[in-house]
């Protein structure tokens, strides 16, 4: 009984501390907490096993926003999920060499957009955050602070990376993190056992190379067709352009200069798509990332459509697995295959911070220190946008560096495109895949959303 | 006979079906022990091993205590709040009939015709001019404002059955106004009050996303679910840790459960209304 | 007179305030202050709005095809849904409401969901309508469970039905259990005496007497049916091709994906106007039966 009426007492006065907080309203609230504790004997029985916690309830009232003395705390937004432990060893040195400061990250990888722009609005601005490049990152730049006068930090990076980061006015407001390559995800094994020597590079041969797996009893392709965005993302390879590349491809999609009816190889995507039904699992439309990767990872599948972002999950399934890039084969051409290739997440400072200075030496320090490379090159496992000479862990993105070398890759579309194209047209793409819409229809569809946000 | 038979027929299936619904449980437990790959190639086999290896690098890895300390607080203190305040404003809001009343009751269920979603935003911007994100308290409150409206809904529901002669008896007797609520409505509200509780317990123990947008990055002040799902991105998915930690923070929230299932069943009974 | 007057507000206001308090502070205030956006254009993110009057909603009722699908899916799956989960909950609760102890154990199954986080819920389901299905296929043959569940935009309806209904029956078959066990048990009995077969009881005094805990029921089930987001956010994602896209789920995409907020929050004003005359309805509908109980 004494211990229920000391968890009854306990419990009242942390309403009593909590309601507070709310202001003036809520005073009658406190009121009859007071009151209530005679009788709340009765309300607070279910709960009582809980409420004999008494560290938990220390803390309620002990609580105030962490700016206090000269503590300094750095906010840190950060979208990615991988290389999280390298992440927090990174922070860990800072904060070793940067007494007092403490740096707090949210790492919201899931819905970082949403969160992002709730954290903005709320006035609540991260010093130091990452969004995607491109239109997505345009949306940022009036936060963000303008670099293009600290050449000293520009100069480490790559010229073309930079550009990524450039405003409309050619500012640079945002500064690049690793280059990620997209394209076909092909098993070598899987090639070998079907006999496929040479790598296709025409949609005949692609075809051609489909029906050899499928004797061999592999299923050719597993694109994440549940997936809008990697449809989005596909079929950029079939708007590419080689002469303009990806700005000016996009430019000229969105005046109407280029019609999609008119595109040379955009009647295959459409080809493509039939063959990765044809040779496809037999419920492709259920295919999400996860499984994708799982089934190139361990032979199941041939080829996907992916990125070299997602090296850490192959590797996990299947450390083993003998996986390369094949540039997307469009057309009758050779030429034409390429890798899409781009500094896809960008790095934003808050212009107006109440500790500038140091969220723009932590954003270097992140981006260009050793500290930062080895995140990135082993954490991630990708290619910095910073000029470096370190190893790369990641297969893929070594494999992508002999075709970057070779200039066989273009830009990305997808993040230059109008706002959420991969939302809005992979649907369309899913409705062609179920025979709900004909390829008529889906690039009717591609060219009045492309031409709209004009 | 013949009807007795065909009722437990009936039983039967319903008991069958039950485990459609326990089925997901047994998965999530079975697959925590498994290796990535293993999940996706083998879901429903049992694990090659039952190495408690993940567990343990879930609970340090994550800081679990501290975890449990703050799910544990907010759950608490919003469960307490809504167990105190919502069957009080149900119970007058159901026997006040004025305009006002009717008002009062309208403000107050009017948010669950609205989705959380339509207003996230100016929720996350009110709670940061009152300077109170990131902290432990404004969450709290929030919370506290997000399970209202349906615990009174489901309260107010019930009063209007609780027969109205006890408390003018006590009236007559001369007791306070107070007094009849705390010894005479409220133990009848009891059974109601149960329900309420279990469910926003559980509402508040799984929650993410307010917790995503009111404490954010505060990782002083996260809660096992949002900690759980940082590990998560479009194209990333760390199972092997949300898994084990999946599971232990089940384990209170079952727990709890089945200690309240008595209460549900047998507070139904003792206050179940004679007419 | 006034002095009473007075003392009855000030119990009121004791009773009623705290509780309105929260209730505006969490929802009702943000959702007033969001209006303000709806006659704007503006991204979400940035400082400068344009003012376009009513030129949102103009858009909505006259250019906004996705909209009227996901209002259409979403009145789909409210019918359904209601209807479903009612019954099943009811007859669950029926038998559910028996004092044994089986009862008790099975009561606590159909609350496991409440207990899973959604995290992990989208990964059940995906084993569930994959794995589960293709074992099942290979036991049973039945063509069944070899269809493209979550593939297909007709199946993919009922799986967003199914799961929602698996979430939720917990919830429905308490409140009906409290209803149930409150019918007074000599009521029965007379009935049964007078001789009453089973069915007769359940329709006769049964059912007359647990309508508050059908109205509750209805609008719990109808509200959660409209607000239906969670379970397309962490499983269907909308698809396949936009075809479980609901009116939350769009309302989310257009002001976070689409980046027009102010479109967004129209949106939620149409949506949230008309889920109030439908709610009132239902309310009118239910309370009358309720009176003629």
């Amino acid at each position: 009984m004494t211990k229920k009426s000391i968890a009854v007492l306990l419990s009242a006065a942390m309403m009593v501390s909590v309601l507070a907080g709310c202001g003036g309203a809520d005073n009658s609230a406190s009121d009859s907490a007071q009151t209530q504790e005679a009788a709340s004997n009765e309300t607070a029985e279910p709960e009582a096993a809980e409420t004999a916690e008494p560290e938990a309830e220390e803390e309620a009232g002990g609580e105030t926003a962490a700016a206090g003395g000269d503590q300094i705390v750095l906010k840190v937004f950060d979208a990615h999920a991988y290389g999280l432990d390298e992440y927090a060893e990174m922070v860990e040195a800072f904060e070793k060499d940067h007494p007092g400061v403490t740096i707090e990250v949210q790492h919201a990888a899931n819905d970082s957009n949403t969160l992002l722009q709730s954290r903005v609005n709320s006035g609540d601005i991260p010093d130091v955050f990452d969004v995607e490049s491109g239109t997505s990152a345009k949306a940022y730049y009036e936060y963000a602070y303008d670099w293009t006068n600290d050449t000293d930090v520009t100069d480490l990076f790559n010229a073309d990376a930079l550009e990524t980061g450039r405003d409309d006015d050619g500012k640079i407001k945002s500064l690049p993190w690793t280059y990620e390559n997209m394209g076909i995800l092909y098993n070598k094994d899987c090639f070998e056992k079907a006999g496929i020597t040479e790598l296709p590079t025409t949609m005949d041969e692609l075809e051609e190379a489909c029906k050899k797996l499928e004797a061999a009893g592999i299923t050719a392709f597993a694109i994440p067709a549940k997936e809008t965005w990697v449809l989005g993302q596909l079929a950029t390879h079939f708007m590419m352009d080689k002469s303009l590349d990806a700005g000016g491809t996009a430019d000229a999609l969105k005046s109407g200069e280029l019609q999609f009816a008119d595109l040379p190889n955009w009647q295959n995507l459409f080809r493509f798509l039939d063959l990765a039904v044809t040779y496809g699992p037999d419920k492709p439309l259920e295919i999400d990332w996860e499984t994708s990767e799982n089934m190139l990872a361990n032979g199941e599948a041939a080829m996907i459509h992916m990125g070299d972002w997602c090296q850490s999950t192959l590797d996990s399934f299947n450390p083993d697995a003998n996986l390369a890039f094949l540039p997307c084969p469009v057309g009758s051409s050779a030429d034409d295959c390429t890798l899409l290739s781009s500094c896809n997440w960008t790095y934003l400072v808050n212009k107006d911070s109440e500790n500038l200075e140091l969220a723009k030496e932590y954003l270097v320090y992140i981006l260009t220190s050793d500290m930062g490379q080895y995140w990135m090159c082993e954490g991630v496992g990708n290619v910095p946008g910073v000029k470096t000479d370190k190893e790369v862990k990641g297969a893929l993105a070594n494999d992508a560096k002999t075709y970057i070398a070779a200039e066989k890759t273009n830009g990305w579309i997808h993040t230059i495109a109008p706002t959420s194209y991969g939302e809005t047209c992979g649907p369309y793409l899913q409705a062609y895949m179920l025979g709900d819409m004909s390829a008529d229809e889906v690039t009717q569809l591609f060219q009045e959303f492309w031409t709209a946000a004009q | 006979m013949k009807q007795l038979r065909k009722i437990n027929l009936l039983a039967v299936i319903v008991f069958v079906c039950s485990i459609f619904w326990l089925m997901p449980l047994i998965l999530i437990f079975i697959n925590s022990f498994k290796p990535y790959n293993d999940m996706l190639q083998h879901f429903l086999a049992l694990p090659k091993s039952w190495s408690l290896d993940m567990y343990i690098e879930t609970w340090t890895k994550f800081g679990f205590p501290m975890l449990i300390k703050n799910t544990l607080l907010y759950t608490v203190v919003t469960v307490l709040a809504i167990a105190l305040l919502a069957p009080m404003a149900a119970y007058k809001l159901a026997r006040t009939k004025t305009k006002f009343s009717i008002l009062c009751f309208g403000i107050i269920i009017m948010p669950m015709m609205v989705p959380f979603q339509s207003y996230m935003i100016t929720l996350t911007r009110l709670v940061a001019n009152l300077n109170m994100i990131g902290t432990r308290r404004g969450l709290i409150l929030v919370n506290i404002g997000l399970c209202m409206p349906l615990a009174v809904y489901m309260i107010h529901g019930f009063v209007k059955n609780v027969p109205i002669e006890l408390e003018e008896c006590a009236r007559i007797d001369g007791a306070s106004p107070l007094r009849i609520y705390f010894n005479i409505v409220l133990p009848l509200l009891k059974p109601i009050l149960t329900t309420v509780v279990v469910l926003d317990t559980l509402a508040t123990w799984n929650d993410i996303i307010t917790n995503q947008l009111i404490v954010g990055g505060n990782a002083k002040a996260m809660n096992i679910q949002n900690a759980l799902y940082m590990q998560f991105s479009a194209q990333t998915a760390d199972w092997e840790h949300a898994l084990p930690g999946i599971v232990m923070s089940m384990i209170p929230s079952l727990v709890f459960f089945v200690a309240m299932q008595k209460h549900i069943v047998g507070g139904v009974t003792a206050g179940a209304v004679k007419g | 007179m006034n002095k009473k007057k007075w003392k009855d507000f000030f119990l009121f206001a004791l009773f009623v305030f705290p509780a309105v308090a929260f209730v505006l502070f969490a929802t009702d205030v943000p959702f007033m202050m969001n209006l303000y956006y709806s006659v704007f254009d503006w991204n979400g993110i940035g400082k400068s709005m344009t003012f376009v009057g009513l030129g949102n909603f103009v858009k909505i009722f006259t250019n906004d095809t996705l909209f009227w699908k996901g209002v259409k899916f979403t009145l789909k799956f409210a019918v359904f849904y209601v209807i479903i989960v009612n019954i099943i909950s009811l007859v669950v609760a029926l038998i559910m409401s028996k004092e044994r102890k089986s009862s008790s154990i099975g009561r606590a199954f159909y609350y496991v969901p409440y207990i899973i986080s959604l995290t992990a819920i989208s990964l059940i389901w995906k084993f569930i309508f994959g794995a589960g299905f293709e074992a099942l296929y290979n036991i049973t043959g039945w063509e069944f469970f070899n269809w493209s569940w979550v593939g297909t935009p007709k199946l993919a309806f009922w799986v967003v039905v199914i799961m929602a209904v698996w979430q939720n029956v917990g919830f429905y078959m308490v409140n009906y259990i409290a209803g149930i066990i409150a019918v007074p048990k000599d009521l029965i009995e007379a009935a049964k005496i007078d001789g009453a077969n089973n069915f007769q009881v359940f329709l006769k005094i049964t059912v007359p007497m647990i309508m508050p805990a059908v109205s509750i029921c209805m609008l719990t089930a109808l509200t959660f049916a409209f607000k239906l987001f969670d379970i397309i956010m962490v499983f269907t994602k909308g698809g396949p091709a936009n075809s479980t896209v609901s009116v939350a789920y769009n309302i989310y995409k257009e002001a976070f994906v689409n980046n027009k907020y102010g479109l967004a929050t129209a949106k939620s004003l149409v949506f949230v106007f008309f889920v109030l005359i439908v709610t009132a309805i239902q309310l009118k509908v239910t309370k009358s039966r309720e009176v003629e109980a």
